[in-house]
């Protein structure tokens, strides 16, 4: 418990014929948000777990990968559970499509948090939609609309492919500037829904195709 | 009336000379709380000016209180150094203290919940990693934005920020006797019955949001609970129905594990006590819009 | 993090428990190496065992027995690169193998619902601790652990009672490291806090 453990499971722990006490087999599991006092880096390896996922980390990007076709951007983690579902019940009505990842850029949606999200996202193969939901709480919607068109600028510039279509909501905080700025920009990917049942629906749909 | 925060409650501050305690002061204030000071030990004495408030700055939270009379305290404080500043609030034996900060080890937080609970338990502890508690129109811990809904009849509990906010967004026109953010990770202090608990006794809430989310089961131990001791209606909303089995979702305690901790379960639990679950945010706002 | 077996053992070994003596291979040529030591030690007898984050390794063939250096290399060119349940075996630790007279089950893990933790143990060793609490509920025997004591002496002793492990399980991790089993910030002094 000194390492921060969560679990440490013994099983099965054995007697031995000659009476000594072994663990035969070992299960742990330690604190990621102990890292600041352990040192769990020396303990993980590059080749573990999906190319996407490692690249993800190395942005500091809180990404999983699933097996979908929509990609998922959103800020909040419960909003991107929650984004996850209603795409998944909307890619019922659309040949079965679901999401392909889960991407929380948390509060602050910064035009290069969102262009490093954007990256990963657009670069996973299976993704044939994009849908990003996010509302604006702390962050204003129409910060986070720069954040969307700057990113899809700094893409560009890096050469990369930005035509998967990217159904955008926005909502809360000054909405309507937000949607404002990404209707002046008319980016020929972006289209813009104004509920997050309307864009699941318009993503899956566009993911289907 | 509300729960847990009012327009007389007077809040302290731990780590507002921090940036994000700094930012999230100066947002508190202007939605009218009454913060009376910050606690950092190195910058006791001196004083924090926002926008033309000043607010003094005490070198401990018993201090603090001294002075002011101080009942509540908002922790911002990194995760590294969040256990010595609840233990601190906890020994001082302040009435609610509202754990910001995320990425707290669970550890920590395992050690300060036994630590309250062997001092009797006298310090309300919210969160960690959550979003803090309002009572609009009167008060607000944390950082929850302010101007989202109006002060109603609505009581809300949720384990996350962003999904309050969608969900007071939606039913802002209605209006929330309080809102509170109770935190995503595997240990946290006041629990979805607690909350529950107070919204049934508070005279100011006719109707109770609950929002829950993947791994551990407190949505099935509080569906248990509703079942014994909840008349007012509940509406609910679990989060992560397609989360994978064994991957942590954003928050620290969104995990399932096994078969245990998923969302269809969740849901079952919470549907067999009477509990109307919306299948997405917007459907759960509309049973709750049908209840008025 | 989950960490891998040959780690989780590491890891055991800092704080005393006692372990299998045994290495991490990444290559045949490596296993068979510590499958050489082994022999030269008179051990000829090595477990050739995956390691991948994921349950049901045996039922998979991912640990083999393997009698002797040749064999072992046999049994490691199987199991590296071997796919379970969609994790690749990159690594196998080759250990000495055990003779089992008796098998439990141990463990310590966070209790989100009573927000501390818990120390689960059972005379039913071998199998899937779910199951067996499904199956035979008396055989387990569930301990809470005071989060700001940890598991001292007297902690540990009442586990051993509860879950009939043998006695010589409380005695031998603390023989090495008396301090095992207490959270490192159980043991800060309150004046520091």
């Amino acid at each position: 418990m000194g390492k921060d453990a969560t679990l440490a499971e013994v099983n099965p722990l054995i007697l031995t014929k000659d009476g000594r006490v072994v663990a035969l087999d070992g299960k742990v599991t330690l604190d990621e948000n102990a890292e600041f006092r352990q040192d769990l880096e020396s303990l993980t390896f590059a080749e573990e777990g999906d190319p996407l996922e490692v690249a993800a980390k190395a942005k500091g990007l809180n990404y999983v990968k699933l097996d979908g076709e929509v990609g998922i951007i959103g800020n909040g983690a419960g909003l991107v559970m929650s984004t996850l579902d209603v795409v998944a019940y909307a890619g019922e009505n659309h040949g079965g499509v679901k999401p392909a990842n889960f991407l929380d850029i948390g509060g602050g949606a910064s035009a290069e948090v969102m262009a490093n999200g954007l990256e990963i996202i657009l670069g996973d193969p299976a993704v044939k939609s994009v849908f990003v939901n996010v509302f604006g709480g702390i962050t204003a919607c129409d910060a986070v609309a720069n954040g969307i068109v700057q990113a899809l600028e700094l893409l560009e510039q890096r050469g990369d492919d930005v035509s998967k279509p990217l159904v955008v909501r926005l909502d809360g905080n000054n909405a309507e500037l937000g949607r404002q700025i990404l209707d002046e920009r008319a980016h020929p990917a972006v289209r813009r829904v104004d509920t997050m049942d309307g864009a699941a629906a318009q993503a899956a749909e566009l993911a289907a195709k | 009336m509300a729960i847990f925060l009012n327009k007389d409650s007077k809040v302290l501050v731990q780590g507002m000379t921090g940036s994000e305690g700094t930012k999230h002061t100066r947002r508190m204030l202007a939605s009218g709380t009454n913060i009376v000071g910050g606690v950092n030990p190195r910058k006791a004495g001196q004083s924090v000016d926002f926008d033309g408030t000043e607010v003094p700055v005490f070198g401990s939270v018993a201090d603090g209180m001294a002075a002011t009379g101080a009942d509540v305290t908002v922790i911002f404080v990194p995760p590294k150094f969040s256990k010595d500043a609840v233990v601190e609030a906890i020994d001082a034996e302040i009435g609610l203290a509202v754990v910001i900060t995320e990425g707290i080890p669970v550890h920590d937080t395992a050690a300060f919940w036994a630590y309250a609970g062997s001092k009797g338990n006298k310090t309300r502890i919210v969160g960690p990693n959550c979003p803090g508690l309002i009572t609009p129109g009167q008060s607000n811990a944390g950082i929850i934005p302010a101007d989202i809904a109006k002060p109603g009849r609505i009581g809300l509990v949720s384990k996350s920020g962003t999904l309050t906010y969608q969900m007071m967004y939606e039913l802002r026109d209605i209006g929330f006797s309080s809102a509170v953010g109770i935190g995503g990770d595997p240990i946290i202090g006041t629990t979805h019955i607690d909350a529950l608990a107070a919204f049934e006794a508070d005279p100011d809430t006719d109707v109770i949001v609950m929002i829950g989310e993947i791994g551990g089961d407190a949505e099935e131990r509080a569906a248990d609970f509703i079942k014994a001791n909840v008349t007012k209606p509940v509406v609910g909303y679990v989060a992560g129905f397609t989360a994978p089995e064994g991957k942590t979702m954003g928050h620290a305690g969104a995990i399932v594990s096994g078969s245990s901790g998923t969302a269809a379960a969740k849901k079952e639990a919470l549907e067999a006590v009477g509990v109307k679950v919306g299948k997405t945010p917007s459907e759960t706002a509309q049973l709750v819009r049908d209840l008025f | 993090m989950d960490l891998f077996e040959y780690q989780a053992k590491q890891l055991f070994a800092e704080y005393g428990v006692p372990v299998p003596q045994g290495k991490v291979a990444s290559t045949v040529a490596e296993a068979r190496a510590i499958a050489d030591e082994f022999a030269a030690a008179g051990k000829p007898r090595v477990v050739v065992k995956a390691q991948v984050k994921t349950g049901g390794r045996g039922k998979a063939g991912g640990v083999k027995v393997a009698e002797g250096p040749e064999d072992a290399e046999a049994k490691a060119e199987q199991i590296l690169g071997m796919d379970i349940k969609g994790h690749t075996v990159h690594r196998v630790l080759v250990e000495e193998a055990s003779d089992i007279a008796e098998e439990y089950y141990f463990s310590f893990l966070l209790d989100r619902a009573n927000r501390n933790f818990l120390s689960i143990c059972s005379k039913e060793g071998g199998m899937e601790i779910e199951e067996v609490a499904e199956t035979n509920p008396d055989a387990v025997a569930k301990i809470s652990i005071d989060a700001l004591k940890g598991a001292p002496a007297d902690v540990a002793a009442e586990i051993v009672k509860a879950g009939n492990l043998p006695e010589a399980a409380a005695a031998a991790p603390r023989r090495s490291s008396p301090s095992c089993g207490t959270p490192s910030w159980a043991r800060t002094p309150p004046s520091r806090r």
